[in-house]
């Protein structure tokens, strides 16, 4: 279990911690500080990411969940004034090891952002780019297969099957967003990072994204960052809780949002504070 | 969800489950009176007033699914909705068991028959539990809501013990059988109070620490 957090006794509160003995770690983040100059946003976070579970991120603006993602696939990288320190080991490697590259880091740790943003190409180009970057695929029936499974996984395909040359801006926004995770399902990553992937999508597509979402960790590890506490709570297995740069509580979905072990989270949940 | 609204939802639905219990307890009160004096007027007003008790555990339901719906609470807030709905379905069921204690005492006389004070110590133990229980749910006191819980115990040696009292005495004086088994009839719904105290408890230990428990 995470080192900074403190989990109440069964009981008095009747709190669950974290079972993790039949669970694999996917991630496991020790010791994380990450400082854009001299501002430190992310304080000593400890915390294991499981394999096939959705774990959802929880705080308010600013409080660095955001900034905790990107640094699940080294996106902090890309900010030059960002310093980080300590290790997020996946799979057994520290992905800030000198001699781990950041490109391979990203292909592994996919990304779905909060607005769409299909590249301005068709949809089979959107989804194909990537792996052809990659030598994944060559052109022709296998990258048409890989296109296609990855429409099939994302939801999308029975929807553009017949249109796969139009551009994907001219999908809905929720469409677009299934594209998206399409293009990163593309890649075959192990780990996919949400960052709001709902917020801009009304409740039709958003119910589509989570129900697609609870297909994928079948077989990718998935980790969302959200506003709404309901979504946390209809999709995530487990959920922490960010405040000011500092993990406050890590548990199952189920105990933060029946008895949470913080007042600091209660309050948050509650929209007593925050 | 705005935590203000939300907060006076709660006092509102918790000060119409303070009232329930306010009228259960007088409901268990004047029906034993009406056992112990023969006042037909008592036990019609228990009746009557059966219905006050049934509105406001349908506000309370009605009140909790509309702020559960509206506003979707979770944590504490969560814990106290369900709390209040299994609360309120309890008293309401408490003040069946007192409409049913009236029925009986309206329409048989009591007025010599063996055991009256024991049966009426009874039920002063099963008001004191009602009350106690309701001060630790307006207080949220889970360690004295697990105190009362214990006390059905007592409730439950003095069925038993009552119950047996009043078998042999059927055998001695069959001519008041019928009277006897009524008795019976008031204890067992005593004894059920009890048992709703009980349950009553198992939420307020729920809502205050969110630990589900079973007291039976």
């Amino acid at each position: 279990m995470t080192k900074n957090m403190d989990y109440p006794s069964n009981d008095i509160t009747g709190q669950k911690p974290l079972n993790n003995s039949l669970l694999n770690n996917k991630i496991m983040v020790q010791g994380l500080n990450l400082y854009y100059g001299d501002n430190q946003a992310l304080k000593t976070i400890d915390i294991d990411v499981y394999e096939n579970k959705i774990t959802a991120l929880i705080g308010p603006s600013g409080c660095g969940k955001s900034t905790f993602l990107r640094c699940l696939n080294r996106m902090n990288d890309l900010i030059s004034s960002v310093r980080v320190e300590g290790t997020v080991i996946i799979d057994g490697k520290n992905i800030y090891d000198k001699d781990v590259d950041e490109v391979s880091v990203r292909k592994r740790v996919g990304m779905v952002f909060q607005q769409p943003n299909p590249f301005p190409k068709s949809i089979y180009d959107n989804v194909s780019y990537a792996p052809l970057k990659h030598g994944m695929v060559k052109k022709g029936h296998k990258c048409d297969d890989l296109v296609e499974k990855s429409l099939l996984q994302a939801g999308l395909w029975n929807e553009v099957k017949d249109k796969l040359a139009q551009p994907g801006t001219s999908l809905s926004g929720g469409q677009q967003q299934r594209l998206c995770i399409a293009r990163t399902i593309a890649v075959q990553p192990d780990v996919i990072l949400m960052d709001e992937p709902t917020s801009a999508l009304d409740p039709i597509s958003t119910e589509k994204i989570e129900t697609l979402m609870l297909e994928l960790k079948e077989k990718y590890t998935i980790v969302i960052v959200t506003h709404n506490m309901q979504q946390a709570g209809r999709v995530a297995d487990h959920t922490a809780f960010f405040h000011m740069g500092e993990l406050i509580e890590y548990a199952d979905t189920e105990t933060i949002f029946i008895n949470p072990g913080r007042k600091k989270t209660e309050d948050y949940i509650t929209g007593r504070y925050g | 969800m705005l935590a203000i609204y939300l907060s006076k939802e709660e006092s509102l639905i918790r000060k119409n489950i303070l009232k329930m219990g306010h009228e259960t307890c007088q409901a268990i009160e004047k029906a034993m009176s009406c056992y112990q004096s023969a006042n037909p007027v008592l036990a019609d007003e228990v009746i009557k007033n059966d219905k006050v008790i049934n509105e406001l555990e349908a506000r309370v339901e009605q009140d909790c699914i509309q702020v559960i719906a509206r506003q979707q609470p979770v944590a504490h807030d969560l814990r106290e909705l369900l709390a209040d709905m299994s609360i309120a379905k309890e008293l309401e069921r408490i003040a069946d068991y007192a409409v049913s204690i009236a029925k009986i005492v309206k329409k048989r006389n009591f007025t010599h028959l063996e055991l009256k004070s024991d049966i009426l110590d009874m039920s002063k133990k099963c008001i004191f539990m009602l009350n106690e229980i309701l001060i630790d749910y307006a207080e949220q006191d889970a360690k004295k809501a697990n105190d009362i819980a214990l006390l059905d115990d007592e409730i439950d040696d003095i069925e038993h013990l009552l119950n047996d009292r009043i078998f042999n005495l059927m055998q001695a004086k069959p001519t008041k059988s019928i009277n006897y088994t009524y008795q019976l009839w008031i204890i067992h719904q005593l004894e059920r109070v009890g048992d709703r105290v009980t349950n009553i408890a198992e939420s307020v230990v729920f809502l205050s620490t969110g630990k589900v428990v079973n007291f039976d």
